[in-house]
């Protein structure tokens, strides 16, 4: 098949853009979004805050360089964050377009909200404990340079549990994130806590009153626990409202509309077994018990990690209360859609969906005068900005408008009966566009990390480019993925026998629309789909070539080296001998020497999650076992496990080329590029 | 380094300095009379500059210098005073040597398979530097064989690899010699000038990047040929720069003696005639020493590569530096006739290079426990050394902690352990002292007669050190040096025996106040001893292996799994020979020290030790320090401010928990 310069490729990724972080005004008449593009030049990504008419999305006001753009509760004014002097401040943009600094954070700022009367923004900011007498004294570019270089040439101490995350690319650099509050009149700041906790994500009571907020309480404890607190601004007490809650940061905590209760986000288990959910919390703001307030019978849950998608910068919060306070407006990914629900907060409250139309919904501002602002994408359609009103939505923007003129991969679903005859596993076929009937395809299985995430149905241009270049892309939720219900997401039959079997049972569907040439599969994924790779090649002969991505192999290496590496293990560490022999044996780098395709291992060099050592147990076992069998690993540089989703242009493009090039190489014969 | 030249009358050396404030050494190339003793410093205006030669008829002196940017080959004219830049390799030049007629000079430089020779020789701007740097930072790696990271690199080894080159004194373009994409390195020139002998693995497995053969090529450029057979030129863990005999006829050259599969295996010195053709071991059936090279552990100096094997003025004699029962002294080699190896200048010190010998007399480096290396003219005739440079005379000032030799047999009997006991300072009579055991690394360095600035600070925080050379060390005879008996446990029973004699010998130590101290070799002794010993109080772990696992697929030299029939066996076997799976045992205080850019003894093994010991111990004292910037040879040659700080580290973890 002759390529065709209309179809999409990863070079493609260099003009992909991306909407992400939207704002209506109180009014719902005006929306702010941000989008973000590729640059060339630094190799990086940079944002725009877009002003539009909520009526017809047509631009009412040039583009600002930033981002998280939130309207005030009343009126036209805009906060934003935007960088200056080197960091992130908050700036303001009033209704007449004049915009002025209204932060000097010395580190700058990470995330704000505006108090219900506008008067006051509360923050967000990194702090070192050096800086807490000069919090305000932002850092002139020469300074940070001399900082950042001497951050660089200087010994790092570590002496609790919890020092690494992905997240921060490695060791945590000792910044702890304060709240501080700031007057938008007067400009007048000041911090609200002193580093002692890291704290995050504040929230404003409608009172202005109370400021909630989730802190890490305690460094030493074997999982990154984070709970709910209240700081009251006129006594200045600080009170923690959760323990062992389970909560996830999904949102900042939001008040109910009376102020009386906290609602956050917490993973929830059922005693009858099954998988974990995140539902919705609350608590009463002066603390006690916790309740779980979604409907008993919720089997969908919050979030579910949507996967499989082109997406790039902050979303808006996955559950937001709604202006008038009767509901909490929230995404789910669910039977294959990311798709937005909605919780009544009165007694006995239901769930219903608000409709969004097909495929998946990004970021979304709850209704305001009955209209509703979303971004969603779909199977072959980039993500668009849409407006909703009562069950009718209209399309505002045009993004990536140079697609249109492309020919992009068909696709069907499948829904496939589990061997085990539990239920159905959702899956898609994604075949090349000029797709020809009677022709066989090659065929990748693209197993997804987690493994609670779930595939929907998004637009991806790595799946596109695959798609282009001649291969058939399989997709599938086998069981461990979320957005099926606790009984499909139960992590057991992830790294048990089941998931395998799902996987399998996809192919063969897969194989019987008699397109597929059986001898021409393949087998790719990323961190759990990764593992899945390697696990599977060990033990089947059924793939041709193989490329595992930030993958798993060696338990036995990762415990500690990885981030969550020591989760696992038992809480009273019992003999580590029998600890480690005993991760042998789900070690599948154990069955390197079955493996008879080809392997290609892509890796971040700063990958804390899957760190990179797994990718060279990978690497050299292949050389020192199965030295006649191509194996060829991809390193980097400076990447964490998000290489592929939020790595650098560059990064993201010779992930995506490199895993085509394996395919095309040893499912299609085509020689090896010799970059 | 250092060079000599008799008829000149002249010395020219290269002084280091570290300050504690600057992440880098300054190095300057001092120019020594030996006549009048008057010193002067050669330079370019660099910051860094070093690796003085002189040209065959003394008149000038080639040296390297940083003053435009990368490491480039400049000429000083000793008529003249002016210094000229020669060279202008894009990524800068290592060891130039003259050629015996002194009109051209060979030299090191890196170089990319396909890369363009005349665009190599354009220097880069300062801008180019920067593109070329965020370039390195950004641009995914390709791996497709071993040897892909590397110590030097802290990291993923460049495309670029050594190549030699040669360039006319006067100036001009400079002219590759070899190809491929493989190192070559420690040239030297045929005294003819016609031919340059190196060493390469450019013909073996990536997987053996430290097997060297050693070849030849037609200084004017031609075909590279390869002279040895069969054996692994010297070049790790000892390096023995090749040389010729004085008539041309010869090519002396060290290699590792073969026949020995699981140990280290000794170092001989042999000759080949000069075209190639069969190697002659110098060696006889005994010796007064075990083999030719010294890998002496604790001998403080800085300035690279020296050179240890060096023909007599006499062209009769081979002269060779090796370690010996704590020594490392000079040993002379017949390069004719029937094998035959003397001492040939021995004490309590360590020589670490030797200057090409010229008329009787020849220049050589050498450190002992109460001074750092200097320089001493030797006397070939009267085998007499007499000290040429002071380079800390402030040393001389200090109060230095005296050491105490100590031998005793080993528990099983098959060896004797030597050793050293350094005395706190102000030691004061019916006091009892905290003391340290260091164990060193390797396992195949020994400690010997040289001044290790750490331990004397110890010394000085008022804490005995206790130093020896448990099996495993080199210095003490094959079946000592065994690599078998260095992890079966011999050698940890070589290390409590020893510190039991030491306590029991100098009563001034208190036997409930000891640590456990080392680094690689030596932190995995730790680590092993902290798990299975209750003798030590406190530990630090340096540069340690925890996991053998790790080291398997992370490290620059990569493992091999191939005697196992199953792979899990192999890591079952691993995983029980590893520190890190006793980690639940270790109940005292503990500090881990460990640089990210090892590639030797990967960081991740750190990363888990220390986890694995928090994991199980919530309650105890445990503290991981990283050291950005560095690799394996951090505490030797690391930068200076995170040397100070990784020797207070464990000075104060001592000071605190003993």
């Amino acid at each position: 098949m002759a390529k065709n310069s209309s179809w999409l490729a990863a070079s493609d990724l260099d003009r992909l853009v991306y909407p992400a972080w939207l704002s209506c005004n109180g009014e719902g008449t005006s929306v702010a979004y941000s989008l973000f593009e590729p640059d060339a030049d630094t190799n990086g990504f940079s944002s725009v805050i877009h002003l539009v008419d909520g009526a017809t999305g047509l631009a009412v006001a040039d583009p600002l360089r930033g981002d998280i753009a939130q309207f005030a509760p009343q009126g036209h004014r805009l906060a934003y964050l935007a960088t200056s002097g080197g960091e992130k401040q908050i700036w303001l943009r009033e209704g007449d377009g004049a915009v002025r600094q209204l932060t000097h954070l010395r580190h700058g700022v990470n995330n704000y909200a505006w108090s219900k009367d506008g008067s006051r923004i509360v923050f967000e900011a990194p702090l070192w404990q050096e800086d807490m007498d000069e919090p305000f004294t932002p850092l002139m570019p020469a300074e940070k340079d001399a900082c950042l270089e001497a951050r660089r040439n200087s010994p790092v101490v570590i002496e609790e549990l919890m020092y690494k995350f992905d997240e921060t690319y490695g060791v945590v650099d000792g910044s702890v994130p304060c709240l501080g509050l700031v007057d938008i009149h007067t400009g007048q700041a000041r911090l609200l806590t002193d580093g002692e906790i890291p704290c995050y994500m504040p929230a404003f009571s409608p009172d202005g009153q109370v400021i909630a907020f989730y802190g890490r309480p305690y460094s030493h404890h074997k999982a990154k626990v984070e709970e709910v607190f209240v700081l009251n601004l006129s006594t200045g007490s600080l009170q923690q409202l959760t323990f062992d809650s389970m909560c996830t940061s999904l949102g900042p905590p939001i008040f109910t509309g009376d102020g009386d209760h906290i609602i956050f986000s917490a993973y929830t288990r059922k005693e009858d077994g099954g998988g974990i959910l995140v539902q919705l919390l609350k608590v009463p703001t002066e603390g006690g018990e916790v309740c779980n307030i979604m409907p008993a019978d919720d089997d969908i849950g919050l979030d579910n990690l949507p996967t499989g998608r082109s997406s790039h910068g902050t979303l808006n919060p996955v559950f937001q209360l709604s202006p008038c306070g009767e509901f909490v407006y929230y995404t789910a990914a669910y039977q294959g859609s990311n798709k937005l629900y909605r919780l009544s907060l009165s007694p006995g409250g239901a769930v219903e969906q608000i409709p969004t139309g097909q495929g998946s919904l990004h970021a979304f501002c709850p209704p305001v005068n009955n209209t509703y602002f979303f971004t969603r994408a779909d199977m072959s359609q980039p993500c668009q900005l849409y407006r909703g009103q009562k069950g009718h939505f209209q399309r505002l923007s045009d993004f990536n408008a140079w697609i249109q003129g492309h020919a992009l991969a068909g696709w069907q679903e499948l829904w496939v009966k589990t061997k085990d005859g539990a239920g159905q596993i959702q899956g898609w076929v994604l075949t090349p566009p000029g797709f020809v009937g009677g022709q066989k395809y090659p065929a990748v299985l693209n197993v997804h990390g987690g493994p609670t995430v779930s595939f929907v149905r998004d637009f991806n241009l790595e799946f596109q480019a695959q798609a282009a270049s001649g291969l058939v892309v399989l997709l599938c939720n086998p069981r461990g993925s979320s957005g099926y219900g606790r009984a499909h997401t139960d992590m057991a039959l992830a790294w048990g026998q089941e998931a395998i079997d799902d996987l399998f049972s996809f192919v063969d569907a897969a194989l019987n629309l008699g397109f597929i040439d059986s001898d021409r599969l393949g087998i790719t994924g990323g961190s759990y789909g990764g593992y899945m790779t390697i696990k599977i090649i060990g033990r089947s002969t059924r793939f041709k070539a193989a490329c595992a991505q930030r993958a798993l192999c060696n338990t036995t290496t990762s415990y500690g080296t990885g981030d969550m590496g020591f989760l696992s293990a038992a809480k009273e560490m019992p003999d580590i001998l029998d600890f480690l022999l005993g991760r042998v044996k789900t070690s599948y780098i154990n069955q390197v020497d079955n493996i008879h395709c080809p392997l290609l291992l892509l890796h971040g060099t700063h990958d804390y999650r899957c760190s990179f050592e797994q990718a060279e147990q990978m690497f050299i076992a292949m050389k020192d076992r199965r030295p006649d069998i191509p194996v060829r690993l991809v390193a980097f540089p400076s990447e964490n496990h998000n290489v592929s989703r939020t790595g650098r242009p560059l990064s993201q493009r010779i992930h995506m080329q490199e895993l085509i090039d394996w395919f095309l190489r040893f499912l299609k014969g085509e020689a090896e590029d010799n970059a | 380094m250092a060079d000599y030249h008799r008829a000149a009358g002249l010395v020219a050396y290269t002084l280091s300095q570290g300050h504690e404030n600057c992440m880098d050494y300054r190095r300057q190339v001092i120019l020594k009379d030996m006549a009048t003793g008057r010193e002067s410093v050669i330079t370019a205006g660099g910051e860094s500059e070093q690796n003085p030669v002189f040209r065959p008829d003394g008149g000038a002196v080639a040296f390297i210098s940083n003053a435009g940017g990368e490491n480039q080959v400049w000429i000083f004219c000793l008529q003249t005073k002016q210094v000229k830049q020669l060279t202008n390799m894009r990524y800068g030049v290592k060891s130039p040597v003259w050629s015996p007629q002194g009109k051209k000079i060979a030299f090191l430089s890196p170089c990319a398979p396909g890369a363009d020779v005349e665009s190599l020789q354009i220097p880069l701007q300062p801008g180019e530097r920067m593109a070329l740097a965020k370039k390195r930072e950004e641009e995914p790696v390709v791996i497709t064989d071993y040897g892909y990271k590397g110590e030097e690199a802290m990291g993923f080894v460049q495309k670029e690899t050594t190549h030699l080159w040669v360039v006319d004194a006067e100036g001009g373009p400079a002219l590759r010699l070899s190809d491929g994409d493989r190192d070559h390195l420690m040239p030297s020139w045929s005294p003819d000038g016609r031919h340059i002998v190196f060493c390469s693995n450019r013909n073996r497995p990536r997987q053996e990047s430290i097997g060297m053969d050693l070849f030849r090529v037609p200084a004017a450029g031609g075909e590279i040929s390869q002279l040895s057979r069969d054996v692994w030129v010297a070049w790790y863990p000892v390096a023995i720069q090749p040389c010729f005999s004085p008539d041309g006829k010869y090519i002396v050259f060290g290699a590792l003696a073969p026949g020995m599969k699981k140990n280290m295996p000794p170092t001989h010195l042999y000759k080949m005639p000069a075209d190639g053709g069969e190697a002659v071991s110098l060696f006889p059936e005994t010796l007064p020493c075990h083999d030719a090279s010294c890998f002496i552990y604790n001998c403080q100096g800085l300035g690279g590569f020296y050179t240890t094997v060096q023909p007599s003025s006499c062209g009769e004699y081979v002269y060779f530096i090796a370690g010996w029962h704590g020594a490392g002294n000079i040993y002379r080699a017949n390069l004719h006739g029937d094998p035959q190896v003397v001492p040939f200048v021995e004490g309590e010190f360590a020589f670490r290079g030797l200057c090409r010998p010229q008329q009787g007399k020849m220049v050589a480096a050498r450190g002992d426990f109460s001074q750092s290396i200097e320089l001493f003219l030797v006397d070939e005739a009267s085998r007499s050394a007499a000290q040429i440079t002071h380079s800390n005379p402030w040393l001389k000032d200090k109060a230095l902690a005296p050491a105490h030799e100590l031998w005793i047999d080993t528990l099983d009997g098959e060896s004797r352990v030597q050793g050293w006991v350094i005395e706190p300072q102000d030691w004061r009579p019916g006091q009892t002292y905290p003391a340290v055991l260091y164990v060193h690394g390797g396992p195949t360095p020994f400690y010997g007669y040289g001044l290790t600035y750490e331990y004397q600070c110890l010394a000085a925080a008022g804490i005995a050190v206790i130093l020896c050379n448990p099996r495993g060390s080199s210095g003490y005879g094959m079946k000592h040096q065994s690599m078998q008996r260095a992890f079966d446990g011999s050698s940890y029973y070589d290390l409590l025996q020893f510190t039991q004699a030491a306590v029991d010998t100098f009563a001034w130590i208190d036997g409930e106040r000891l640590g456990i101290c080392g680094g690689s070799y030596g932190g995995y002794m730790t680590n092993w001893i902290a798990a299975q010993s209750q003798r030590f109080k406190a530990a630090v772990s340096q540069r340690s292996i925890s996991n053998f696992m790790i080291s398997y697929a992370s490290s620059d030299m990569a493992g091999s799994s191939k005697a196992f029939d199953s792979f899990a066996d192999f890591m079952r076997h691993e995983i029980k020979r590893s520190p890190v799976a006793y980690a639940d045992q270790i109940d005292i205080p503990f500090l881990i020290l460990h640089s990210t850019g090892d590639m030797r003894t990967p960081v991740e093994g750190a990363h888990q030790l220390y986890t694995a010991i928090k994991d199980s111990h919530p309650d105890l004292p445990v503290r991981m320090v990283l050291f950005p910037n560095s690799n394996h040879n951090l505490v030797n040659s690391g930068p200076m401010p995170l040397r100070v700080a990784h020797y207070k580290e464990t000075i104060e973890w001592f000071k605190k928990y003993l």
